[in-house]
């Protein structure tokens, strides 16, 4: 063997850098080479992680104070099997932007949609729309009175087809007030007709809507004695409420459960967790009640500490050739991350353990994180 | 060879391409996944691991990140962010970097893979395809209508 030549770029660490430059960087050196071209355009196509934690001003880690920062980082999802360093390559300054809107408040995710994140910051009501690959951002003009608590019921971020439009749902009190703002028009419009109690046994206070088929959706959040729980759906072209089923009723241990969702893919998925169990249901065929099946179970205490899954996002590793994968979130004394392999959701399959993976996306408490591919749509026109 | 130090520890020797010996404990060779495979199937004790595509000037730096990394735990990592931070700059040009990555590469060290990976990244990022052409030798091999054609379609990338 001879030694390494470094007046060339070697493929298999050519691929490593490519990965991690930025958007602006990857577009410029499409007309580099052939090889760089065809690379290049394959990356673009691989979803990042943008992630919002708090960064401790003391020494452990664990503790909340009201001096901590919110901390933006742009991360490269890894390929699986390895470990994730934080990879931040969002430009500074709106990193930088974005820490001093919120101040020392936490954000919360609205939603992500070909490129663009919405976000809002919980303490201020303010509303953002950004695209962290261009670095555009836009702060939505204050949202209507009527929707004016601390904290917004349910809500969401979508693209319509139909309108060619990108809407932000939001929701008041057990979605007495639903107002959808339309990045085309640029202003706030109430949304008339609707069942005003949509959301009051669903306790999904707070949470954010999944985009699946046109629709935003709302997981059933806690049953108490384990009464049947709907999903509620919000067609964004319709702009119509519906409910899609859920997973079947648990045994009568399932009171005092809590219901979440995913979406994988085409895939609705149903995170369910009570004392005992979590178990990710998935539906094969929309809207068919019949068509749930669990897909992994987790037992939910070990040691008698309680430990709990939602989920994060679906993507498709850096290397295609290994198929997509589902990030979740557990949370136990720590947080910590685990990818799943779904190529495989429609066989029958007891094998999904086996795919799963460890991953480390942040050492921070309370990390969230959104997934999103990076374009050049911008949060002003659509 | 295997020699054990007064406190307990094992060395293993490791041999560069250009035959130059360095004798490390076990646990700061064992940061090299690679390395650390050799030692479990039982390579190191019949003599000197041959490293045949790292040089003794590259193989230098890697040890150092290793033992840094394998005497550090997770209460310094600030300090130990400062002192990556201080290794990479010392690597100095492209040429260094891409030979040392190569070598993490190889060796299979996940964590200075990644520091080069993204010093390399920022190295490059502000640059023109000319400039990169030039720091690895890159050739064009684009037609001049084919070019003239990609440029056009990212022409806000050089803006």
């Amino acid at each position: 063997m001879e030694a390494i030549n470094s007046s060339c770029l070697p493929p298999e660490i050519e691929e490593e850098i490519l990965a991690l430059l930025p958007f602006k960087s990857i577009h410029r050196f499409k007309s580099l080479s052939k090889s760089w071209f065809s690379l290049l355009t394959i990356k673009l196509k691989v979803p990042k992680l943008l992630c919002c934690r708090r960064k401790a001003k003391s020494s452990n880690p664990n503790t909340i104070s009201s001096d901590d920062q919110v901390v933006f980082d742009a991360v490269v999802l890894p390929d699986y099997g390895c470990d994730v360093k934080n990879t931040v390559y969002m430009s500074p300054e709106l990193s930088l932007e974005l820490s001093l809107l919120s101040g020392s408040f936490w954000f919360a995710f609205v939603g992500s949609c070909n490129g663009l994140v919405c976000l809002q910051c919980l303490n201020k009501l303010e509303i953002f729309v950004l695209n962290p690959s261009t670095s555009i951002c836009r702060k939505l003009p204050r949202a209507p009175l009527s929707l004016e608590i601390w904290h917004y019921y349910a809500y969401g971020f979508g693209y319509d087809s139909a309108s060619d439009d990108y809407k932000v749902f939001l929701a008041g009190k057990y979605g007495a007030n639903v107002e959808i703002f339309s990045l085309k028009t640029g202003s706030w419009r109430k949304v008339e007709n609707h069942d005003r109690r949509i959301f009051q046994n669903s306790q999904c206070l707070g949470s954010m809507g999944l985009l699946l088929n046109g629709a935003l959706h709302w997981g059933p959040g806690k049953s108490t004695w384990g009464e049947n729980v709907k999903i509620i759906a919000f067609d964004l072209d319709k702009e119509k409420f519906y409910h899609v089923p859920s997973p079947p009723s648990q045994s009568p241990l399932s009171n005092r459960a809590n219901y979440s969702l995913g979406v994988v893919g085409e895939y609705l998925l149903c995170l369910f967790k009570n004392w005992e169990r979590n178990i990710v249901w998935v539906m094969k065929e929309y809207c068919n009640e019949a068509s749930w099946v669990p897909f992994i179970s987790y037992t939910s205490s070990k040691d008698g500490k309680h430990h709990s899954l939602t989920y994060v996002c679906d993507f498709i590793p850096r290397s295609f050739k290994d198929g997509r994968y589902m990030l979740l979130q557990f949370s136990q004394e720590h947080i910590h991350h685990v990818l799943i392999r779904w190529n495989n959701i429609l066989e029958e399959s007891d094998e999904a353990e086996k795919y799963s993976k460890k991953v480390e996306i942040s050492k921070y408490l309370r990390a969230t994180a959104i997934a999103y591919t990076e374009t050049l749509s911008s949060p002003y026109a659509s | 060879m295997s020699i054990t130090t007064e406190n307990n520890e094992k060395m293993i020797t490791l041999m560069s391409s250009d035959g130059e010996e360095f004798v490390v404990e076990e646990a700061v060779a064992a940061q090299s996944q690679t390395i650390k495979h050799l030692i479990e199937d039982g390579c190191s004790t019949e003599g000197s691991i041959p490293l045949p595509n790292v040089t003794g000037r590259v193989l230098s730096e890697v040890i150092q990140y290793c033992k840094k990394h394998s005497s550090s735990d997770d209460k310094e990592e600030k300090e130990l962010e400062a002192w990556d931070a201080e290794f990479v700059k010392a690597a100095d040009d492209h040429v260094a970097l891409t030979d040392l990555m190569m070598a993490a590469n190889f060796l299979d060290i996940k964590g200075l893979l990644d520091l080069v990976a993204q010093t390399l990244a920022n190295m490059i990022t502000g640059k023109s395809p000319e400039e990169v052409r030039r720091m690895w030798n890159i050739k064009n091999d684009f037609t001049p209508e084919e070019a003239e054609k990609v440029r056009k379609e990212n022409q806000w990338a050089f803006e």
